[in-house]
């Protein structure tokens, strides 16, 4: 799956959670926000689709004719995205110049995020070795907050002379850094910020930031992806302050409150990697504690639904370009190039549900050319009739020459595409199967009693 | 000197005080027992304290030796502790020590030695 496909997925999901955020900021517990997030996340690292299975989507499809309508309202826009040149005169020089412009385009975004990576790595070199050299904590009341609150992980608490606010950092050997001034003798303040601090360690929020700087760097070019960036880390706090307040009472939340505006009075810039309290979202920040309200069953429940639902949605993405097994009357060979020419050849029923099983069985992705001309010597055409009408086409294509799927670099490269058209003839999106189908699907044209017709 | 130490690099001036002249390795040593720090922080800590010229390095071994004394940086503390904590004036620092109620009964003697000897040499 290509860094294009997958921030293209991202950002339809980062839009759905824009929307879910901007109605439910006040009425939701706000970690269903960060779950949503991490989703998000999930689907812009993981080069893998979760294959639902076609029949699911399908009916999804059908029983919810709003979502097949969003889903290909999205696909219609990603295929209307100014792709690279996709037009098909003159393969040879069509395929150049592709190349050329595709390994250009390659180096340049790899270069952007090689950079972004170096800023960001160190950054957070420097951050370290500051934090190092910070001295224990010796007084009592650290050692027995330590005490009551243990974690598999072994959590320090240290102080660092220029502090001017608490931060964690550190995901294995978790350590709070408290500013040299702290008053120890404020416990209820003391218990306030190593209870903040204990949140986001238990919540593993350290890793969170740097997996969302890692999106960053591979998705430089998408805005949607830097907005992400900054709610998430606005969201992650709130959802701390939010457990802080839960745990304590809402009846202290002034008290909190009060001791986030003192905090805020002196502040310092520490970038990226650390959980801090920052002037812009201190006022959000403090806005949002005096609004927490009690964590409901039906609060919860939401969530889940919400943060469920979008996985199925990125999820049900790779869905999209199944072939209905239900709707279909005949499946044809219509050209091609196996082991002799071979113009339409209708297929066994057998046959024919076998290559229809087989698309629906593997991943697949968008494709914005839209579909190519042959190449070489391998070509196979597939028409696959529908009762209503319509059909869904099947190319097949082997192109001598050098792969840029990292997986499968300078390997000989495959095509296979199924493109849906309506009964009228209007094409929809087409869609690439994911690499892994092409041993099967040799298995399967081997298979088939070609001959002459 | 140049700059003021920090809180880091006092700790590992107190291992020079404390001991004379010592290698940055038994002082990465001393330090990671006592505050847990690793080499390569306790060796940037010390490099620091050079450049601010409050250690003296030699070869061979790397051997340390610390350039200021004790009191010169206790006084410089306590300066900037009375002039900010205490709006300037000692006065009120040796009152909070006094109100702190934990001096031993042979710490208030000394003290009175020292009032003492003090009004003495104002004579």
């Amino acid at each position: 799956m290509s860094v294009l496909q997958m921030s293209l997925s991202g950002a339809v999901l980062i839009l759905i959670v824009l929307a879910v955020r901007a109605v439910g900021m006040d009425r939701l517990p706000k970690g269903t926000f960060v779950a949503l997030w991490y989703v998000a996340l999930a689907r812009l690292l993981l080069p893998v689709t979760l294959q639902l299975p076609a029949s699911a989507c399908l009916l999804a499809r059908e029983r919810i004719p709003a979502l097949g309508a969003v889903m290909d309202g999205a696909a219609a826009l990603a295929g209307g995205m100014p792709a690279l040149p996709g037009a098909a005169d003159g393969l040879k020089s069509f395929s150049e110049g592709l190349f050329v412009l595709t390994a250009v385009l390659r180096v340049v975004w790899a270069l952007i995020a090689a950079v972004i990576a170096a800023l960001f790595l160190s950054s957070w070199l420097d951050c370290r070795r500051e934090f190092r050299t910070a001295l224990p904590v010796e007084n009592g009341f650290a050692a027995r907050w330590l005490r009551e609150h243990p974690l598999r992980r072994k959590v320090e608490i240290r102080q660092l002379a220029g502090l001017t606010t608490p931060l964690t950092c550190g995901v294995l050997r978790p350590v709070i850094l408290m500013p040299k001034d702290t008053d120890w003798g404020n416990e209820r303040l003391a218990e306030y910020i190593l209870c903040h601090e204990y949140v986001h360690i238990r919540r593993f929020d350290a890793l969170g930031k740097g997996l969302m700087a890692a999106a960053l760097c591979v998705h430089w070019f998408n805005p949607l992806v830097w907005v992400m960036y900054v709610l998430f880390n606005r969201d992650l706090e709130l959802a701390c302050d939010e457990r802080v307040i839960r745990r304590f009472g809402a009846e202290d939340r002034k008290g909190y409150a009060l001791a986030l505006i003192r905090m805020e009075e002196r502040r310092r810039e520490f970038p990226l990697f650390i959980s801090r309290f920052s002037t812009r979202t201190a006022e959000r920040r403090i806005r949002a504690i005096l609004r927490v309200k009690k964590a409901t069953r039906v609060g919860l429940a939401v969530s889940c639904v919400l943060v469920a639902a979008l996985f199925l949605c990125g999820a049900a993405w790779s869905g999209m370009g199944s072939v209905d097994p239900a709707l279909v009357t005949s499946v044809s060979v219509t050209s091609g190039y196996t082991r002799s020419p071979v113009s339409d050849h209708t297929l066994a029923p057998e046959q024919g549900d076998e290559l229809i099983r087989l698309i629906n069985a593997y991943p697949k992705t968008l494709y914005p050319d839209g579909d190519r001309m042959a190449h070489d010597n391998l070509d196979v055409w597939v028409r696959i009739d529908r009762r209503d009408g319509g059909y869904y086409q099947f190319h097949y294509m082997y192109c001598s020459g050098f792969s840029w799927n990292p997986l499968h670099f300078g390997e000989d490269d495959y095509y296979s595409l199924v493109t849906r058209y309506d009964a009228d003839g209007t094409a929809g999106p087409t869609w690439k199967l994911d690499y892994a189908f092409d041993g099967a699907f040799q298995d399967w044209l081997w298979d088939l009693p070609l001959g002459s017709p | 000197m140049g700059a003021r130490l920090v809180d880091s690099e006092i700790r590992v001036m107190n291992v020079l005080w404390r001991e004379g002249d010592a290698t940055a390795k038994h002082i990465s040593d001393v330090l990671k027992a006592e505050v847990g720090w690793n080499m390569n922080t306790t060796y940037t800590l010390i490099k620091r304290c050079i450049g601010k010229g409050a250690i003296q390095r030699s070869e061979p071994g790397f051997l340390c030796r610390a350039l200021v004394p004790r009191e010169e940086v206790q006084e410089a503390e306590t300066n900037e502790l009375i002039d900010k904590v205490y709006d300037g004036s000692a006065a009120n620092l040796f009152a909070a020590l006094l109100g702190r109620r934990t001096l031993t009964a042979g710490q208030i003697e000394r003290l009175k030695k020292i009032v003492e000897d003090w009004e003495e040499a104002e004579e």
